[in-house]
């Protein structure tokens, strides 16, 4: 893991009109307590907090990434949980953790995870690159047509 | 309707100019981008020889996806025909007493028509991507594969929702239109008991499919609801993850110039689902056939069926941008559309889309699977003007006259007879079209009064040399430009170089072939052959026109296969074929300009695409700050050989375009290497007073610049 690699990551990231946050580990208390989200879930910190969801949807949700693509600016959510789902999907605002040494460089290395996640029966994978678009009238890009209107992406950098 | 009445409702309608020309010119910007740092042949190399498949290959990949989802719990159902895919779709949707199902948008599901069968069954399949949604609401189809609703305007969108909704929209208000279809749409995936996908890759070793949105209704429509149907055409198989994602790298920039679709969903299995009664979803793949399978092994259109859906075709082709993809196309649009149209919805349906290709190649150059669009689409227009025929008129001209030299020079020379009394001053053009008006959209050149051979005998060549070229003049230097083909000698002869010519001039086959007459074409050819000398005795075979270099290069080869004496000849003078331009700078033979003005260059079709390379960096570094870029160089101008008479109006409109980038370089002269292109260009500008000096490169050599030696 690279400086490199990481700010690849933002410039690729922000060009899609993510907000991208290099936080330490130990300000996450923090943002969580300052951010109010609907929804949380950390494994690696182990923070998780449940909350329906309807078709009204819900304000933020806060969602760790299993890891992260460098070139196309993407995070890789694993969303086998129904929740997970639900909760990226139709959050306002998608809130992503996402740590340092999980970015790699290149979409090809996503094979890795694909062919080890998909070895069990169920699955679910999401690359996420960027709110919900679309360009379908006079293809005129306009955000949030069903899914988040927002995302931002709390990277964890590695204590150097 | 028939299709010349939609072409000329079509070029009436300006929003649909407006948004098709929008759309090339910035889609042509973002893929350069999202392309930029990556070896894009290679890619395609790569991913053309892995989709290479035949019929046995692909049910062996199927064979492998299938154990692998049952495995996992889901249902893989295998449909022979459209009915078949509709009927079983229709009965899962029963079978859980569907009212409502989301679709997230699918061309598969549009190819069977899955939403007329649905609703004929009182089942109500609800479109969540906006485009597609846009238009079930206006009752209308796609007319592009990637962007549904790109014919329409902002203000008919608004009228759509406003009648649909009672709600007040403003017309200018396009955040307003996506926040209405968020809300409406929001609904359905709650209300709806089944949720029906496509899927862009199959992964066969592993049972997993993957779709890609940028809205991000595909995640919804595969989530929410308690049952999800996924229909695919066998094509979309790939044996892993990194053959998938290939497919998933290419795909975006390909379609849009993004450089990754917004959403990449990957599926495996009947994943956790709430609204299921058992805990988890109900999963079903329906692989349609629907004459697929058998195409895997035909020998041409097997290829086709390595399309990726990107739309690039039609996203670069010009006459789709003329027309839009409700003229281009049946269901599946542009280039590809027209192919898979001939192979699902049979060629009666095909035969008069398949004319509408004018034969650029743009589409084969940019295809992303490697799929030479044109090449089958030429091969198509052959095989089905066999079965119902070409115009009588046309089957004349190809296969009595230009096929036999003596009776088309002699038409030719009646031809410059009786055009005396409309001969323009210059006496190279016609001050009267003989086209009915609205074919009248350039000025004609005139029929010369000596054909090349005949004023190629005048020239006393005294080079002592060792050095012959043999030069192809083709039928438009022959008849029309004999001027272009004097200054080749010229120059040539000055470099110290013989040139030799056919002692009779044969049409090289492409008009024939083109207009899907491949007896005539084959006949001209042979006999073509005939008069093209002894390869071994010259250093090149020059061409001035790359359209008859092409044909010589790709078709007299194809066409002498059969007959091995022959082909082997063809095949070295096809070895040996080059343009002017190219042989000079073969030679290293340099050149300098006499005069200062400013020069622009506009890349012919067939010599970009069809010879290999244009012209542009060499006159860059002739000419210097003199030269100026054309926007949109490589671009046709719309000749096209008999396209621009048969489908004047689409011609002329892609004209228009080049005229206007032309202008805007406010060049002096316009440079080209195709007498066609010279034809049609100089034609246009003279039609419209312009004063800007159009010239074959081979006349630009002779008349401005000096050997240096």
């Amino acid at each position: 893991m690279s400086n490199l690699t990481l700010g690849k990551f933002i410039e690729m990231s922000s060009l899609v009109g993510n907000k991208n946050i290099v936080i330490k580990n130990s300000d996450l208390p923090l943002i969580i307590e300052r951010e109010g989200f609907d929804f949380i879930s950390l494994n690696k910190a182990n923070y998780y907090q449940d909350c329906k969801i309807d078709e009204r949807g819900i304000d933020k949700s806060f969602i760790e990434a299993s890891a992260a693509i460098a070139e196309t600016g993407t995070v890789i959510l694993k969303s086998k949980s129904e929740k997970i789902r639900l909760a990226s999907s139709l959050a306002e605002e998608l809130n992503i953790l996402l740590y340092e040494k999980d970015i790699m460089e290149k979409l090809e290395e996503a094979e890795f995870i694909l062919s080890e996640e998909m070895t069990e029966d169920t699955n679910f994978i999401a690359f996420i690159t960027g709110a919900s678009r679309t360009a379908d009238i006079e293809r005129v890009l306009t955000i949030g047509v069903h899914g988040p209107v927002r995302m931002n992406i709390y990277i964890v950098q590695e204590e150097r | 309707m028939d299709i010349h009445t939609k072409i000329s409702e079509n070029l009436k309608d300006q929003i649909l100019f407006n948004n098709l020309k929008n759309f090339a010119s910035a889609y042509k910007i973002s893929r350069e981008n999202a392309f930029k740092g990556i070896d894009f042949d290679l890619l395609v190399q790569d991913l053309s020889k892995r989709k290479s498949r035949n019929k046995k290959e692909i049910l062996d990949l199927f064979a492998e996806f299938k154990k692998n989802a049952e495995k996992s719990g889901a249902k893989v159902y295998q449909a022979d025909t459209a009915e078949d895919a509709c009927k079983y779709i229709a009965d899962v949707c029963k079978k859980h007493n569907a009212k409502y199902i989301v679709k997230s948008k699918s061309m598969t599901s549009e190819e069977i028509k899955l939403n007329d069968y649905l609703e004929k069954e009182h089942l109500h399949p609800i479109e969540t991507d906006l485009g597609e949604w846009i238009l079930q609401i206006a009752k209308e189809h796609p007319s592009h594969m990637v962007m549904p609703a790109i014919h329409k305007s902002r203000q008919q969108v608004a009228e759509i929702f406003r009648r649909y909704t009672g709600e007040d929209i403003d017309d200018n208000d396009i955040d307003k239109m996506v926040k209405i279809a968020r809300k409406y749409l929001r609904d359905y995936y709650f209300k709806a008991e089944v949720g029906i996908t496509g899927a862009n890759v199959a992964v066969a070793n592993s049972g997993a499919i993957a779709f890609v949105t940028n809205e991000g209704n595909g995640r919804l429509t595969s989530t929410v609801p308690p049952v999800h149907i996924v229909l695919l055409g066998y094509e979309k198989l790939v044996k892993d993850f990194s053959e998938a994602l290939k497919v998933i790298k290419i795909l975006p920039k390909a379609a849009t110039g993004q450089i990754i679709s917004t959403y990449v969903t990957w599926i495996k299995g009947q994943n956790e689902s709430i609204k299921n009664e058992t805990g988890n979803k109900e999963t079903h793949f329906v692989f349609l056939d629907n004459g697929r399978l058998g195409f895997f092994d035909h020998p041409v259109l097997k290829e086709a069926l390595k399309c990726i859906r990107c739309g690039s075709c039609a996203n670069i082709c010009p006459a789709y941008e003329m027309v839009g993809g409700h003229t281009f196309g049946h269901i599946y649009i542009g280039a590809i559309g027209t192919i898979l149209t001939a192979m699902f919805h049979g060629d009666e349906k095909a035969k008069d889309i398949l004319k509408l290709c004018i034969g650029c190649k743009a589409c084969s150059k940019g295809c992303p699977a490697g799929i030479d669009l044109q090449g089958i689409i030429a091969e198509l227009n052959i095989n089905i003007s066999n079965k119902y025929g070409i115009p009588a008129s046309k089957k004349f001209i190809y296969g009595k006259v230009i096929s036999n030299p003596t009776l088309f020079s002699l038409s030719m020379k009646a031809a410059s007879f009786f055009q005396k009394p409309i001969l323009a001053k210059d006496k190279r053009h016609l001050s009267v079209s003989p086209l009915p008006k609205n074919k009248d959209f350039r000025v004609l050149p005139s029929v010369a009064s000596k054909t090349f051979s005949n004023s190629y005998k005048k020239i006393n060549q005294k080079i002592d040399s060792e050095k012959n070229i043999f030069f192809y003049p083709g039928c438009a230097v022959e008849y029309f430009y004999p001027y272009m083909g004097t200054a080749l000698v010229k120059v040539l002869n000055r470099a110290g170089i013989n040139v030799n010519i056919p002692e009779t001039q044969v049409c090289c086959g492409l008009p024939a072939l083109h207009a899907g007459d491949g007896e005539s074409g084959k006949k001209t050819i042979l006999k073509n052959l005939k008069f093209m000398g002894n390869p071994d005795e010259y250093d090149a075979y020059i061409v001035l026109c790359p359209s008859c270099g092409m044909a010589i290069k790709e078709d007299f080869n194809k066409y002498t296969a059969d007959d091995p004496d022959i082909f082997k000849i063809s095949k070295k003078i096809e070895e040996k074929v080059i343009s002017f331009r190219e042989y000079l700078q073969r030679l290293g033979i340099k050149l300098k300009i006499k005069e200062n003005f400013k020069v622009t260059y506009h890349t012919p079709c067939h010599q970009g695409r069809g010879l290999g390379d244009s012209a542009e960096e060499y006159l860059k570094s002739l000419l210097g700050e003199n030269f100026i870029q054309l926007k949109d160089s490589n671009v046709c101008c719309g000749f096209g050989g008999s396209y621009s008479v048969d489908f004047a109006g689409i011609s002329s409109g892609i004209l228009e375009k080049k005229i206007s980038n032309i202008k805007d370089t406010k060049a002096d002269i316009l440079l080209t290497d195709c007498p066609g292109c010279v034809m049609q260009i100089e034609g246009g500008l003279l039609k419209k007073g312009e004063n800007i000096k159009v010239m074959h490169l081979s006349t630009f050599f002779e008349e401005y610049l000096t050997i240096e030696v």
